[in-house]
């Protein structure tokens, strides 16, 4: 039995240009029953997903994409993300806020913010103000530009900076920068933490790496897998589905959508025993797959 | 499905408190007699008989100040009605958070037990708040502090309601000397229906690809009085299937993380929605909705309603209706920054579909009403 669902895509609180609203409104106008946004790294747009998703009677899944690395500090340093999904439950009252994990993402927007503004300050004075440095400054860090919205920005007020911030932002998560406490992990350090905070771990798009074999080590230990993405073709997605439901691991059917091409749907649906497991309950499939 | 009865004449005062006592069963913390009912009022009036129960949840919503606001779970539908007989539900870590914004909260249940808040409910009619009742938290339920819920006495909702504010102040008794108060401006008015009987409310919405159409307040359209009559945005995208709608009116180039990308451009779809309706065979001119972004019936921000009001005769038997909904793809370019192809003229309104919403989608076919006496 599958859901029709999207339960990985982006929002202007990360490198997407939707605002939560948008972003589901553009699902539930195609049918979806299920969604998830999946930020990187932080929980920002959650709460006015579900609160969109809730009007348009959709299943939301409070959800964040976690970067992590395989060989961090080293020559073969790549980032290896990984999806972390919560049950439904912890919008009630509360509960999200306290999740170690949404608290971790509070840092990485403190963390943003000071990395942008040193990277302003670092330019010549008519540059600063171009880039409109005091009243970024004066932001909070939740309000502050996420990575697409400043990279607008940027093309807004100064477009001859764009390639010069586009080559230095990579540093945000990489050891060349100084944040190996928020992105130095390794994948199984990520799956733990997301354990204990009480949610799933899914691999998000495997293909994607350049270490197989580190890859499909991260997979056998994973809870589940994101089968279907745009990032897949049909034949990697083929063998991710044999490799998840040979080994009775959960797996997903996403997007992955940035709003920066055209979207992809899906070609097919998430069991709902995934959702399942996710929400810690069983489901009235036939609302859901109606 | 909604049921909902429609009955003449619960006079308000006394009576109707004590009718409001029996429903809630005595509670010492539901209002004092007169305030759950309508205050001040003696007009006799329709009155909906059975509208159901309901809790009023903390939900997020878009558009609330704060996130949180309450959510009406009814045992009708989505929407609260006049006489429902009504509680609050509130967690502990909400409670907690206010109360302590700064503090974590006790993994204690016995500690997080000790907080109590009262909630006002003021009834809003005609945009100003007339009167106003309380309950207070009494109940608790969960095992763990994440999942404990303080749940408070019932109320009635007033008879001439036609939303609902609130506000709610927080206690501790382990610590008396702190409180908190949540104030009306942090919550969204709750819309109430069945206040304005005996106008009642005919809607036209859908639940996924299901059409459907309701008098919200029960029974039928009134002979002798208005009728509000409303058309939501989803169900005008569902009749004229927009997903399918080619939005895209060009390209233009744009920048991500990876580099410059060339990215669709989209136009916004905007409806125009007219209606015709007849009185016992007599048609009147098609005439258009109007569009109301800031509708009662639809409880968040970014939708609207299409609303007309009918007044019908005394003598009218059969309501028939149809709707006609136009579909307009505007063409705005401005927002799109670098463009590279454009499709149409700038500032162009295209008419790209146009849809006759009858009755089981059958052409000449309506929907029909028969009604009823005040």
């Amino acid at each position: 039995m599958y859901v029709s669902t999207d339960l990985h895509g982006h929002t202007l609180y990360s490198d997407g240009r939707a605002t939560p609203q948008e972003y589901v409104e553009f699902r539930r106008a195609r049918g979806m029953k299920a969604i998830a946004i999946a930020d990187h790294d932080l929980m920002a747009g959650v709460r006015a997903g579900a609160a969109a998703a809730a009007e348009a009677q959709m299943l939301f899944i409070p959800a964040m994409e976690i970067t992590a690395h395989l060989h961090y500090g080293g020559e073969r340093e790549e980032q290896f993300h990984v999806l972390a999904y919560y049950p439904h439950s912890v919008l009630q009252g509360v509960e999200l806020e306290h999740k170690a994990l949404y608290r971790r993402g509070l840092a990485v927007q403190e963390r943003w913010k000071a990395f942008v503004l040193s990277w302003i300050d670092s330019r010549p004075l008519d540059e600063q103000a171009a880039l409109g440095r005091d009243e970024l400054e004066g932001l909070s860090p939740a309000d502050f530009p996420a990575l697409q919205s400043t990279i607008l920005r940027i093309i807004d007020k100064k477009r001859e900076l764009f390639e010069p911030f586009r080559d230095h932002h990579v540093r945000f998560w990489s050891s060349a920068g100084s944040n190996g406490d928020l992105f130095g992990w390794t994948p199984e350090e990520v799956i733990e933490a997301i354990r204990d905070d009480g949610a799933v771990d899914i691999v998000a798009h495997p293909a994607r790496y350049r270490d197989k074999e580190r890859t499909l080590a991260v997979l056998e230990l994973a809870k589940g897998v994101e089968v279907y993405t745009s990032r897949h073709k049909a034949e990697v997605a083929a063998f991710y589905r044999d490799f998840a439901e040979s080994r009775r691991k959960y797996w997903t059917s996403s997007s992955d959508d940035h709003q920066n091409a055209r979207y992809i749907d899906p070609p097919c649906g998430t069991p709902a025993r995934t959702l399942e497991r996710i929400c810690r309950r069983t489901f009235d499939l036939s609302a859901l797959v109606a | 499905m909604v049921k909902i009865r429609v009955t003449r004449g619960v006079r308000a005062g006394f009576a109707g408190a004590s009718g409001l006592l029996a429903l809630s069963g005595g509670v010492a913390a539901c209002a004092a007699p007169g305030q759950g009912e309508d205050v001040g009022e003696t007009d006799e009036a329709l009155t909906i008989q059975d509208p159901g129960t309901g809790v009023l949840k903390l939900g997020w919503v878009y558009g609330s100040p704060r996130g949180q606001t309450f959510v009406a779970h009814n045992s009708t539908d989505e929407y609260v009605r006049a006489r429902e007989q009504m509680s609050f539900e509130l967690s502990a870590s909400y409670l907690w958070s206010q109360l302590y914004p700064n503090r974590t909260m006790p993994n204690d249940v016995d500690r997080l037990k000790k907080l109590s808040a009262e909630v006002k409910v003021h009834y809003v009619k005609g945009g100003a708040v007339y009167a106003s009742t309380q309950v207070a938290t009494k109940t608790w339920t969960g095992t763990s502090a994440w999942s404990l819920l303080a749940t408070t006495g019932t109320f009635v909702v007033s008879r001439r309601a036609q939303g609902m504010r609130f506000e709610v102040e927080i206690s501790d008794a382990d610590e008396p000397a702190n409180k908190a108060v949540v104030g009306q401006a942090d919550f969204m008015e709750v819309s109430v229906i069945g206040g304005t009987l005996p106008t009642k409310t005919l809607l036209f919405d859908n639940l996924g690809g299901a059409m459907r159409s309701r008098v919200l307040e029960g029974g039928l359209p009134v002979r002798g009085a208005d009728l509000d009559v409303a058309y939501t945005d989803w169900r005008a995208a569902t009749v004229v299937d927009s997903s399918a709608i080619d939005r895209q009116i060009g390209t233009a180039t744009s920048y991500g993380r990876f580099g410059p990308v060339e990215i669709p451009i989209f136009g916004e779809l905007q409806y125009e929605i007219t209606y015709g309706y007849a009185v016992d065979g007599a048609w009147h001119a098609e005439a258009p909705l109007t569009a109301n972004a800031a509708s009662r019936l639809l409880s968040s921000r970014g939708r609207t309603a299409y609303e007309a009001k009918l007044a019908l005769p005394e003598d009218a038997q059969k309501l028939e209706l149809f709707f006609h909904v136009k579909t307009f793809l505007k063409v705005d370019y401005s927002r799109a920054g670098d463009v590279r192809w454009r499709k149409y003229q700038d500032g162009e309104r295209i008419l790209v579909r146009e849809k006759w919403d009858n009755e089981n989608g059958v052409v000449f076919d309506n929907y029909d009403f028969v009604t009823e006496q005040r």
